[in-house]
């Protein structure tokens, strides 16, 4: 496929692990873990599906995309010392466990509160987990930079953390233009038995 | 129609509106030259200073008080006439002219007929 | 044309200059005094139906009515719209660029620099005695501290001098920061010149088409009266369409009195007979320009349906061989590129049923401002109201930026945008993609080139002075977002026209245009450049000094792993950092930049700039 980046990085994008498509399975996983890991969970207030352009040089470039999925906490829960406070020690402690890079660990004090962005890398299929706790607190997870798909190739992922499948906090409608697939009911806390295929 | 039905009136009243009109009409005129003249003031400073601003301002002001204000003016004092000659005898509007007015209420507003007497072609 | 000197702006009474408009306005003020009471005693008293009543006396009745009505639209949209607005306008643009003087001159004079000119532009440069003290190694201590260098005291040999001096740049230092301040000069002048010829303009052109005055009474009235009402009738027409073709000289907030002084009806019909003088219109309401463009955009798919159609048709009877079917070929591809990118932007914005389109994460309606798809294209999509909205962002995009990417990458950006203000605060922030100029296709040559930057700038100098004329209640916290060459647009607009905006970011900047902050006509404090710029590394600051750099002076957003800052006046650095990243926006393995930055930027647009980092 493309040539490794270090022997041709000015010519062609390094090689990714996914395309678009193939991205959103394994990135929901991640988040799914993370509910998995952290005790206490009191669920997400919503899901969403987004995308940031990649670029080169300072121009977009169309044939590729920067899949970004975001798991927001309520309002109330973003507030709590549990959320704020606890849920970052324990995700350092259980990503570095898991082998992921931390890639920006910084508290920032304000008159009023105290934010936090913890942010690891995985190595073996570069995607991002940005623990976000500013005004709202919230999970974001990156593919970084992947090949575009069509729309119909991108297949459903029910969501976790709460979020009913398909529900009006699952804000992913956009990418099901005929809607979105019927779903079993799911115990929203259950997780797989492993994630060996996922990873 | 013609004769006295064209305008049914009672002179009284008509020289108040008269006097409305032609008084609304000196009122604006000074007060206009007095802005114009401030406006013209505030223009030469800001010419002597290079700015564009300055000669379009005072051409503003010019352009107000002759074409809009005076516009506005000229029409009170030609509506103000036409009521004058009313007053006296029953005139049709299309058939008034401003020799209409100095020959049948010039007597009654002198100053006015006089004043304006060399911009009537007619005169 | 404007020919102030600086020290004629200097010396300028601005306060008087707004006191003209206020005398203007309460001379407006006593002039409806002098209507009402031609309506009043005379309409509805002596000359009142209750004491005549014939075909004469209502004629005469309703000649008067006109007559008020005419002189107080005259109040109304001449003495007021456009004199004593401009007046305020002009005094307020004056004194903010003298406030800009009275910083910058005194730093010049301390400084020891010459101004000179104007030629076309001031110059400013070292003076002959500041030339001398650094020839006999003798300079100044603000050059010293500059360089580092403490100043020896008492007599030193010439060598030992040499020695000291040696390793550092005393021209090149002096003439970097005299460079500084000629931009800066030249923007306030710039922008001061600028506001002048506006303000001339909005004077001049008001008496090119003036509306007609009622006739006299007399002969011929019968016929006159009647082509009068005709032309009143017109009237509303004429305006929007002189404003909408940029003829009537009118700022956007002139538009904006103009607008309100509008009937609902006159309004109504406007919308509904002329939409393409409504929707692309700075200073009209958004709600409104959002319903004229909509249609705009059906009616133009329409067209271009039309005319794929036609293209079709004739290729079908030529000759496949022929250059002239070559030519009908790639016009007719031309077509249907344009059509499908509206259709995607309609897409986008427009429910199956034809009402507008929600943005679903931040529950706001997209709106539309503007389209073209002449060139690369323009658009100006809002997600959410900027009229209503607290804050307001306007991202402008850079290299590559066409209407294709409205409903692709550019409008992922502007909602990406939307989504991490939404997370940032309660308050409401409208996000609004605008490609409103002709954005450069390539790196080469095009985006080498300052002349899409200054072309676009008076479009976005209108851009900023709508949000603020449109405005309903206090005004918004107005921020403007570049990405790399959309920087040198900001910064370029910023310089030389003047925009209202609160903040300034630039993102991934090969240069704004001006070297120091301080040109661009914003407090300093509010300018911010983000160090995830990986184009200056790539082709150079070519639109000038980085705004990165500390020398800049502007603020910057701090990466985990801060550049090397290095002598500041060598603007070209040369590629000293090893990058193994491909590409810009912080999708590297092993950084976190994209996501620092977007809290930042989403801190600034939100009004909370003392959590940025």
């Amino acid at each position: 496929m493309n040539p490794p980046v270090e022997e041709n990085m000015n010519e062609q994008p390094p090689a990714s692990a996914y395309t678009q498509a193939t991205a959103y399975a394994p990135m929901e996983a991640a988040v799914a873990d993370l509910v998995e890991a952290l005790p206490e969970f009191p669920g997400f207030e919503r899901r969403v599906w987004a995308k940031t352009p990649c670029s080169r040089g300072g121009v977009d470039d169309p044939r590729y995309t920067n899949v970004e999925i975001e798991y927001r906490f309520s309002k109330e829960d973003s507030q709590t010392a549990k959320v704020r406070e606890q849920y970052i020690d324990a995700l350092r402690e259980h990503w570095l466990g898991l082998g992921l890079r931390i890639v920006a660990d910084r508290p920032l004090e304000s008159r009023d509160r105290t934010d936090h962005d913890l942010v690891a890398y995985r190595p073996e299929d570069g995607v991002k987990l940005w623990y976000s706790v500013a005004f709202y607190a919230s999970v974001r997870v990156r593919s970084g930079c992947v090949p575009v798909s069509d729309l119909s190739e991108i297949e459903y992922v029910p969501p976790t953390g709460g979020i009913l499948p398909g529900g009006r906090r699952d804000l992913v409608s956009s990418y099901f233009p005929d809607g979105i697939p019927e779903q079993e009911a799911v115990n929203p806390f259950a997780s797989p038995d492993d994630f060996e295929d996922q990873l | 129609m013609a004769g006295a039905d064209v305008f049914t009136l009672d002179p009284d009243e008509v020289h108040k509106s008269v006097a409305v009109l032609f008084e609304i009409e000196a009122d604006v005129k000074s007060q206009t030259d007095s802005m114009v003249a401030s406006n013209a003031d505030a223009a030469a400073p800001l010419t002597a200073a290079s700015t564009a601003l300055g000669p379009a301002l005072e051409a503003a002001g010019e352009w107000w008080k002759i074409h809009r204000a005076g516009g506005f003016t000229g029409l009170l004092g030609n509506t103000g006439e036409y009521l004058a000659v009313c007053a006296q005898e029953a005139v049709e509007v299309d058939d008034f002219n401003a020799g209409t007015f100095a020959s049948v209420a010039g007597d009654i507003y002198p100053d006015r007929a006089n004043a304006t007497a060399s911009s009537r072609p007619d005169w | 044309m404007s020919e102030m000197t600086w020290q004629q702006l200097r010396d300028l009474d601005c306060g008087a200059v707004r006191a003209l408009g206020d005398l203007w306005k309460s001379h407006v003020e006593t002039m409806l005094d002098q209507t009402e009471r031609l309506r009043a005693d005379v309409v509805e008293g002596h000359l009142s139906v209750e004491n005549f009543e014939s075909d004469t006396a209502t004629q005469v009745r309703e000649h008067i009515t006109l007559t008020a009505d005419r002189y107080e639209d005259d109040l109304s949209d001449y003495a007021t719209t456009r004199i004593a607005t401009t007046l305020h306008e002009a005094a307020d643009a004056f004194e903010a660029e003298q406030n800009e003087l009275k910083e910058l001159i005194p730093l010049i004079e301390s400084r020891d620099f010459d101004i000179e000119g104007p030629h076309k532009e001031y110059d400013v440069n070292l003076s002959g005695g500041l030339h001398q003290a650094i020839l006999t190694l003798d300079p100044p201590q603000w050059l010293c501290d500059m360089v580092g260098i403490t100043k020896p005291s008492g007599f030193w040999d010439w060598d030992t001098l040499k020695a000291l001096f040696n390793s550092v740049d005393l021209y090149g230092t002096a003439i970097g920061l005299a460079g500084q301040y000629q931009d800066w000069l030249r923007a306030v002048m710039s922008r001061a010149h600028d506001a002048d010829d506006d303000a001339a303009a909005a004077l001049s052109e008001m008496s090119d088409n003036p509306t007609e005055l009622p006739p006299h009474l007399g002969a011929t009235y019968d016929d006159l009266i009647d082509d009068y009402k005709e032309g009143v009738s017109d009237e509303v027409a004429n305006e929007a369409r002189a404003i909408a073709e940029g003829t009537s000289g009118m700022s956007p907030e002139q538009v904006n009195q103009w607008w309100e002084n509008l009937s609902d009806a006159e309004r109504e019909a406007l919308l509904e007979e002329h939409p393409e003088w409504v929707g692309p219109v700075d200073g009209i309401p958004t709600e409104y320009r959002d319903t004229a463009n909509r249609v705009l955009l059906d009616r133009n798919i329409d067209s271009l349906d039309s005319q794929i159609a036609a293209k079709e048709q004739a290729l079908a009877g030529m000759d496949p061989d022929s250059d002239e079917y070559e030519r009908a070929k790639e016009e007719l591809d031309g077509l249907k590129g344009d059509r499908s990118d509206l259709v995607r932007l309609q897409e986008h914005i427009t429910n199956e049923d034809g009402s507008p389109k929600v943005y679903g994460i931040t529950d706001q309606q997209y709106y539309l401002l503007g389209f073209d798809t002449e060139g690369s294209g323009k658009a100006v999509v809002s997600i959410g109201n900027p009229d209503t909205a607290d804050n307001v962002n306007a991202y402008v995009p850079g290299t590559g930026g066409n209407l294709a990417g409205a409903s692709g990458g550019l409008m992922d950006r502007t909602e990406t945008m939307a989504r991490d203000a939404d997370n940032a605060s309660d308050a409401e922030t409208a996000t609004v993609l605008w490609l409103g100029y002709d954005a450069p296709d390539s790196i080469v040559p095009e985006a080498m080139q300052s002349k899409w930057a200054e072309d676009g700038s008076k479009a976005l100098e209108r851009f900023t002075q709508g949000v603020r004329a449109t405005a309903e209640g206090e005004p918004s916290n107005l921020t403007l977002t570049g990405h790399s060459y959309g920087t040198t647009m900001v910064g370029t607009a910023a310089a030389t026209q003047g925009v209202e905006a609160d903040n300034l970011v630039f993102i991934g900047s090969p240069g704004v245009g001006v070297d120091t902050a301080s040109a661009l006509g914003v407090d300093e404090s509010n300018v911010w450049a983000s160090t995830n710029d990986e184009d200056v590394i790539q082709y150079g600051p070519v639109h000038g000094n980085a705004p990165v750099n500390e020398s800049f002076g502007g603020n910057t957003f701090t990466s985990d792993s801060p550049r090397e800052k290095t002598e500041w006046w060598k603007f070209w650095e040369g590629a000293t950092e090893n990058h193994s990243s491909y590409w810009d926006d912080g999708s590297e393995p092993g950084e976190a930049n994209n996501e620092i930055s977007r809290s930042n930027q989403a801190h600034i647009v939100t009004g909370q700039e003392d959590m940025v980092r």
